[in-house]
């Protein structure tokens, strides 16, 4: 009360001030009228009556801009205080006047009189101006233009009824005023019918409404008998005195009345309303568990039962997860864990006749010959999945103790809840797969980094023209090559490591390490692969293997010796001749005899390089090649192609390979990695 | 792929059907491992109907090659289709498993 008046004193001022006016001036003129002749300065009528038309008017503006910074449509404290302002005042005034009428004839003081009526101005007015607009409030909730602007109309006549504290002076003919009374009717009559506002109460709150208004109603009621049962004046003088207000006391008289009666019509449809609401919680509720970082699929599961529970007025109920092949249920209410599961076989053999329909309901399961007299608890139940399009995760089953105990509006509602938890949960582990789909990625750009550090890049040799192709099939590739120089030899290895992703990626790095321990011996062929491989078979997981073409040339004399452990073929395109050879020595690969290979496994190719000769050495990936008829590429063609580029630099004749491979394979992919080397010598 | 293991007086035939690929290969792995289990030392792996074998494959069976050289027992393929037997040829299991053209001889083969 204090806090109100605190904040709003600079809005009641102005009426307060008038009305302390109006008050001076009346018992100044009763003054004046009692002692006649002896007052100096007689105040005119007229004065008094524009303070108080000013009064009536800052009273107004005051409610108008209070109500409206105060009230929500829902909150029962502003009526609170009009209820106890204005009500208690128009209360005591009432309970004055009655008393004074039984003992008192007259007034014994003019003072008294003045004090008592104008208390009553004061309170009366306060009072019903701000239920006006209270209900002001109530009647815009969810307003529309037509009804804002009825409002203003009647705003408008309102304030025209408080220029009729000058119709003494004005002298209004009767049968306009009728008029301006009926106008004010209808208007009135138009607004009151809107009780919007009656619907979004539950119970308790319609109840405590019907309370307050009915107490306003007989304050309202009190006025009319009690407040005003004499004044000297007379019947004119009374109707005139209260005509200013009688606009707002006879909106807010019959307002009150019909809220009272709307309330009441009202109150069984607060459990619909009491119904959407704790459906509305059960959403966000549902909702809420979503949105958190981390839940649990058991809170998704309590807060479906325990919801729809709730909503339903279900009996029992339970959560059915899918499982492959037994059944088990969670979160089982109002019935013992045994005689749920032989409910749900039941239930389980009625899915079978629903084919593909996501839910249903049995009104009546005397009806179905599946029910036993066992179950005689079980009148009607409602099951439904809980599945989005891709996935069932499980099934909600509510029960009840009584037949056709489902609505098909709470249907929709247990519906949306499944789906809501079931795309939940589906998100959930999508998103649990991207995150270890993301580690995979990261994994491999690791991997992948590593190996293009590891891979050489093209290197120039005085004497050739040297160009390698290197294409992995996925993010890390298995072919390896290396070139390796020192004063007399150049050394180059081309290899396939078994495996693909970062398995190869280390398998490779292992073989770079042993390879740059060997070249710089300069070793004979056949002592190289050697040790190579009793170096690979320790490191090579058991089902392994490397293949390798090492090819070893001599820089001076441009003498050639080739050893091949288990990989494809080298090309020899001979300038001088024009031909293709190719060369397939006996050997195995790297890894397939885990011990000491003896000499018998291999055998060394010696040749000489002249001008313009190439040599092609490549992987299994380019032979290997499919067409769109299932044909694999195969040395013969490939042999063609080095022939007929053999007269391009070995860059061109690398890309003219390339070309004819994609053209071969039509846009077929390559599942395999490919690499090309080519050697020419210049 | 499809694995056919038949039992003869002295040893036992293993028919490898259609194509053996990364996954099929473990397969084949178990089958193998379970006959050298059972004490089945002599194994005739026939690859009449092998179509492709892919180096997964092919390290699987190697790797058993060598387990039943380790444990005196002995290993013989036939009727390898060209395509196949290139690829053998290529990496030089030649040098290391037995191979013949025709199943008949296995007879021989293990008599011996």
């Amino acid at each position: 009360m204090r806090k109100f008046l605190r904040n709003y004193f600079f809005q009641l001022l102005p009426s307060f001030t008038s009305w302390l006016i109006l008050f001076s001036i009346e018992l100044y003129q009763n003054v004046y009228d009692l002692n006649r002749g002896n007052i100096l300065f007689p105040i005119p009528n007229y004065i008094h009556d524009f303070f108080y038309f000013l009064f009536l008017f800052f009273i107004y503006q005051a409610g108008k801009y209070i109500v409206k910074k105060e009230a929500k449509p829902k909150s029962l404290e502003i009526i609170w205080l009009i209820v106890g302002f204005g009500g208690t005042g128009i209360i005591i005034n009432a309970l004055s006047n009655w008393i004074r009428n039984i003992y008192m004839s007259n007034y014994s003081s003019i003072f008294w009189y003045n004090l008592d009526k104008n208390i009553g101005i004061l309170s009366n007015s306060y009072f019903f101006i701000s239920l006006l607009f209270v209900f002001r409030q109530l009647i815009l909730f969810r307003s529309n233009q037509f009804k804002q602007n009825s409002w203003f109309y009647l705003d408008f006549l309102v304030c025209i009824s408080f220029f009729l504290v000058f119709n003494k002076y004005l002298s209004i003919p009767n049968y306009l005023l009728a008029v301006y009374f009926l106008v004010c009717l209808a208007f009135i009559l138009y607004l009151t019918i809107h009780t919007e506002w009656v619907a979004y109460l539950t119970f308790k709150e319609k109840l405590l409404g019907i309370f307050f208004m009915f107490v306003i109603f007989i304050i309202e009621l009190s006025y009319l008998f009690f407040v005003n049962v004499k004044y000297t004046a007379g019947y004119i003088f009374y109707i005139e005195e209260h005509l200013p207000l009688s606009i707002v006391y006879l909106f807010t008289l019959i307002y009150t009345f019909f809220c009272i009666l709307v309330l009441a019509f009202n109150l069984p449809t607060s459990s619909l309303y009491e119904l959407r609401k704790l459906e509305r919680e059960a959403i966000s509720e549902i909702n809420r568990v979503f949105l958190k970082s981390k839940f649990d699929y058991y809170e998704v599961y309590q807060l479906l039962i325990h919801h729809g529970i709730l909503c339903a007025k279900a009996d029992f109920g339970w959560i059915k997860i899918s499982q492959k092949n037994e059944i088990k249920l969670i979160e089982i209410k109002g019935l013992e864990e045994k005689k749920a599961y032989e409910l749900h076989k039941i239930i389980e053999k009625y899915w079978y006749y629903q084919k593909n329909k996501k839910s249903f309901f049995v009104g009546d399961s005397k009806r179905l010959s599946l029910l036993k007299e066992n179950f005689s608890e079980f009148e009607s139940f409602f099951a439904t999945k809980i599945s989005t399009q891709d996935k069932e995760y499980g099934e909600l089953v509510l029960g009840w103790k009584y037949k056709n105990a489902f609505e098909i509006e709470l249907h929709s509602f247990l519906s949306i809840i499944c789906e809501q938890s079931a795309i939940a949960i589906e998100n959930k582990e999508l998103f649990k797969k991207s995150i270890s789909l993301e580690r995979y990625q990261e994994q491999l750009k690791i991997a992948k980094d590593f190996q293009e550090k590891v891979l050489p890049k093209v290197t120039h040799i005085e004497g050739f023209d040297l160009h390698s192709i290197n294409q992995e099939a996925d993010e890390i590739g298995g072919d390896y090559l290396e070139i390796y120089q020192d004063e007399k030899h150049i050394h180059i290895l081309i290899a396939d490591v078994a495996g693909k992703g970062t398995t190869a990626a280390f398998y490779m790095a292992e073989l770079k390490g042993m390879l740059q321990v060997l070249f710089p011996l300069n070793l004979e062929p056949f002592d190289f692969i050697q040790k190579l491989n009793m170096a690979v078979s320790k490191c090579l997981a058991n089902n392994l293997f490397i293949t390798v073409n090492y090819l070893k040339i001599e820089k001076k004399l441009k003498k050639c010796q080739f050893i091949r452990a288990g990989h494809t073929p080298i090309l020899h395109y001979i300038a001088k001749e024009n031909k293709v050879l190719q060369y397939q020595p006996k050997g195995i690969g790297l890894g397939i005899i885990r011990k000491l290979i003896s000499e018998k496994n291999f055998e060394i190719l010696e040749f000489h390089l002249k001008p313009n000769d190439v040599i092609l050495l490549f992987t299994d990936g380019i032979i290997e090649a499919r067409n769109e008829k299932n044909e694999e590429l195969g040395t013969d063609i490939l042999k063609d192609w080095l022939k007929n580029f053999s007269s391009l630099s070995a860059t061109e004749l690398n890309y003219s390979i390339l070309e004819q491979m994609m053209a071969f394979t039509n846009e077929n992919k390559i599942d395999d990695d490919y690499t090309l080397l080519t050697l020419k010598v210049e | 792929m499809q694995v056919q293991v038949y039992d003869f007086n002295n040893y036992t035939s293993v028919y490898l059907i259609g194509e053996i690929d990364a996954s099929s290969s473990v397969n084949v792995q178990m089958t193998l491992q379970d006959l050298l289990n059972q004490g089945k030392k002599n194994i005739h792996i026939n690859c009449e109907n092998l179509e492709y074998i892919s180096s997964a494959g092919l390290g699987a069976l190697m790797s058993f090659v060598e387990e039943i050289n380790n444990s005196n027992g002995q290993m013989i393929f036939s009727d390898l289709k060209p395509k196949v037997f290139n690829v053998f040829q290529l990496l030089g299991l030649d040098q290391i498993m037995n191979i013949v053209n025709n199943h008949k001889d296995v007879v021989t083969f293990f008599e011996n």
